[in-house]
């Protein structure tokens, strides 16, 4: 009872970065600003749901594989956002879509 | 909350489909289509087909996406579409073939099985304990053998159309990119552990030779992108071996049938065999992919920023 109640509050932490990541990518004015709100917000959400997952989950597997996933996001979403950072500040001509 | 959640994933289904017809621009109307085969991934998961989630995550949003948009860099100037302009005149055959499809779904029954029956019938005769790969590998081999030939016939067109024969691509100078480096050393062997876990899984569990093979497809692609020297390492001959082995293994079968004479593609019940052609086919699918995705590739494309390009040779 107590693990579904800290679940829930924690899925719910992770809504509510995601929700605020989704309105940076959508109000912020430049892609740098973009890429730190879709970057560190999202990171963050899909922390607190892994958390949550994890006080709902059963087995020790399946809590290796939710951190699992979430270190991978880490990895894929920093690296993407470095990518797609050094592709602008290369070129700074496409700096607006 | 369950239904909730099924009418949330519909909704943004075709809301997403809308979306990529309605696009501003090619590479909008792409990544829309990369979050649509997602969303497709998500409500196969729902409906409790977790192969078809798997492909259709892999193939559908992740391989062919990376085509699309190799596709779009490929074509000198993408411009833009006029909005809706090019397909109003297809909406009314669409609502049509949606309004039989959705007829046909209603003549289902509700606690119709479908061919459930028929394939755990057979499940008696196989020697894989998995009802979705005995479909796949053994009692519809033919469907799998034939996928693979026209994937492979793909390899073969690109190689014409290109005037190429290899299928390895020029393989460019490594550029000097420190975080591509780290990414391959830390996706590479895990993209390798999970295509050979998914392919292990597939003989008893959701998984198998495509999902496998596009998962080391990624991989290949991944080392390609960062110019990692190993791909161009790999001798041509070993490319090409790898590229027929699936379909050879497959047309082995029939013709060691026919020779039986017995129905084509029918085999011993062997499970080493069967799972022989299988990791094959992985082995095929994913030398196949990657070769299409990074075999239509021009060098002199990628090689415009040439000043932050150093040699790869102190990668390995």
């Amino acid at each position: 009872m107590i693990f579904d109640i800290v679940s829930i509050i924690l899925c719910l932490a992770g809504a509510l970065f995601f929700l605020g990541g989704t309105v940076g990518l959508l109000r912020f004015p430049d892609t740098y600003s973009r890429l730190h709100a879709l970057t560190k917000a999202d990171n963050l959400g899909l922390g607190f749901i892994v958390l949550g997952l994890v006080f709902a989950s059963a087995t020790l597997p399946e809590i290796i594989k939710l951190g699992l996933i979430w270190l991978l996001a880490l990895v894929g979403s920093s690296s993407a956002c470095y990518f797609i950072g050094n592709y602008i500040y290369q070129m700074p001509s496409q700096e607006e879509e | 909350m369950a239904l909730l959640l099924d009418t949330l994933v519909a909704f943004a289904l075709v809301g997403t489909a809308w979306r990529v017809m309605r696009a501003p621009g090619h590479f909008q109307a792409v990544v829309l289509f990369i979050t649509f085969g997602l969303l497709l991934s998500l409500a196969w998961a729902r409906l409790h087909s977790p192969d078809i989630a798997l492909a259709e995550a892999a193939v559908g949003a992740g391989l062919a996406g990376v085509l699309l948009l190799d596709t779009l860099r490929a074509v000198a100037q993408p411009g833009k579409v006029k909005t809706g302009a090019h397909f109003s005149w297809l909406l009314l055959p669409c609502l049509l073939l949606a309004g039989l499809l959705s007829l046909s779904i209603m003549h289902i029954g509700p606690d119709s099985q479908g061919l459930t029956r028929a394939v755990e019938a057979g499940m008696q005769a196989t020697s894989l304990e998995y009802p979705v790969t005995a479909v796949l590998l053994d009692f519809r081999g033919y469907d799998t053998w034939l996928e693979l030939g026209v994937l492979l016939a793909a390899v073969l067109g690109l190689l014409c159309v290109n005037q190429k024969n290899s299928i390895r691509a020029p393989l460019l100078p490594a550029p000097a990119e420190p975080v591509g480096r780290w990414l391959i050393s830390i996706l590479l062997p895990l993209i390798i552990m999970v295509g050979g876990f998914l392919l292990w899984l597939g003989a008893f569990a959701p998984g198998g030779a495509f999902q496998a093979g596009v998962v080391w497809a990624a991989g290949g692609v991944l080392l390609w992108q960062a110019g990692h020297p190993s791909l161009g390492a790999l001798p041509v001959s070993l490319w090409r071996v790898s590229a027929v082995l699936g379909f050879a293994l497959f047309w082995l079968l029939a013709v060691a049938a026919l020779i039986r004479n017995e129905p084509m593609l029918t085999h011993p019940q062997a499970k080493a065999w069967i799972l022989a052609v299988e990791y094959a086919a992985a082995l095929s699918i994913a030398v196949c992919l990657t070769s299409l995705a990074i075999g239509g590739q021009k060098p002199e494309v990628r090689g415009q920023r040439s000043e932050d390009r150093g040699h790869g040779s102190g990668v390995r």
